[in-house]
């Protein structure tokens, strides 16, 4: 801290700066402090639901866990289905004895020689 | 900050205590509260005319600070931060008070009040002197002299240049030795 002049012709700690000091100082000493202190805290404590985003940062970890939670339950929800669709998938194939793409182009070719046929027996 | 200066290990300490108010600590905002009052204290009764005024100055203070913590960046210097709301808290308080003055009647004025029980002559006579300088002049005069800031400090926390600061100054100092000079010649 620079020692330079200040109010009085002594330099900072002269008497004038130290009454200086001193009226400025608040009463009561340390009480005082406690009670500002207090006074403080209390002041913040009840502004505290005003600001959202403490609220926010209050929530944020059991939100962050919930989240990953309901994350992995949908993951696991979402493979377990697919594996159960896939399986009677299987099973339908296995259980029928005429494939399906089979059934379907069969009756498109017959459809197409009826046609032919009516087209030369016909009059 | 000049004033105080802060150790490296202790800015680290500071900045991790900030990061858990910012967290959401309650306690990690207490001890912050518990460690910076005092300066507060002292830059709001550098610029407020009273001990009441400058009290109501810092609560606003460290109101509006806890309200604006998630913007404060924990690199910053938290005691320089902290000082500037005060300060402005302190000027609004004053901006108020002047406001409220010129409604009231001319036997209301508030006059600055420097500690009502004191009895020496130095500190009658300083509390007199202090009294008739404009406020500015007064605040700036208190946070250099009393409690160490730079010109520079006191600009940022004024929201004026810093020449203005030191030409504030320089005229308070000259109007207190004038007020005072016959102190001088009595030693």
């Amino acid at each position: 801290m620079r020692m330079e002049p200040r109010i009085g012709p002594d330099g900072r700690d002269d008497e004038l700066t130290r009454a200086l000091r001193e009226s400025l100082a608040p009463a009561g000493g340390e009480a005082f402090w406690e009670g500002l202190e207090r006074r403080i805290l209390a002041r913040v404590a009840s502004s505290e639901n005003d600001i959202w985003w403490r609220q926010f940062a209050r929530w944020r970890r059991p939100l962050a866990l919930a989240g990953a939670a309901a994350a992995v339950v949908a993951a696991f929800a979402a493979h377990h289905s697919n594996q159960v669709r896939s399986l009677a998938a299987y099973r339908e194939i296995d259980a029928s004895t005429v494939a399906p793409v089979q059934v379907a182009s069969e009756t498109e070719r017959e459809a197409s020689r009826d046609v032919t046929l009516r087209y030369v027996v016909g009059p | 900050m000049s004033a105080p200066t802060a150790e490296p290990g202790h800015a680290d300490a500071e900045r991790a205590l900030v990061r858990e108010a910012q967290a959401g600590s309650e306690v990690a905002f207490a001890r912050l509260v518990h460690t910076h009052m005092r300066r507060a204290y002292a830059v709001a009764r550098a610029i407020c005319a009273t001990h009441e005024d400058a009290e109501d100055a810092v609560q606003d203070g460290f109101l509006h600070a806890y309200k604006a913590l998630e913007r404060f960046r924990p690199e910053q210097a938290f005691a320089a931060w902290l000082n500037r709301i005060v300060a402005n808290a302190a000027l609004d308080i004053g901006r108020r008070r002047k406001v409220r003055d010129a409604d009231a009647l001319p036997e209301t004025l508030s006059v600055p009040q420097f500690d009502p029980s004191e009895r020496s002559e130095l500190r009658g006579r300083l509390g007199i002197a202090l009294g008739v300088l404009p406020d500015r002049q007064r605040s700036v005069l208190v946070l250099h002299d009393v409690e160490g800031y730079t010109h520079g400090e006191i600009g940022t926390m004024l929201g004026i240049p810093e020449g203005t600061a030191r030409s504030d100054l320089h005229h308070a100092r000259a109007t207190l030795r004038e007020r005072l000079r016959d102190l001088w010649s009595e030693r």
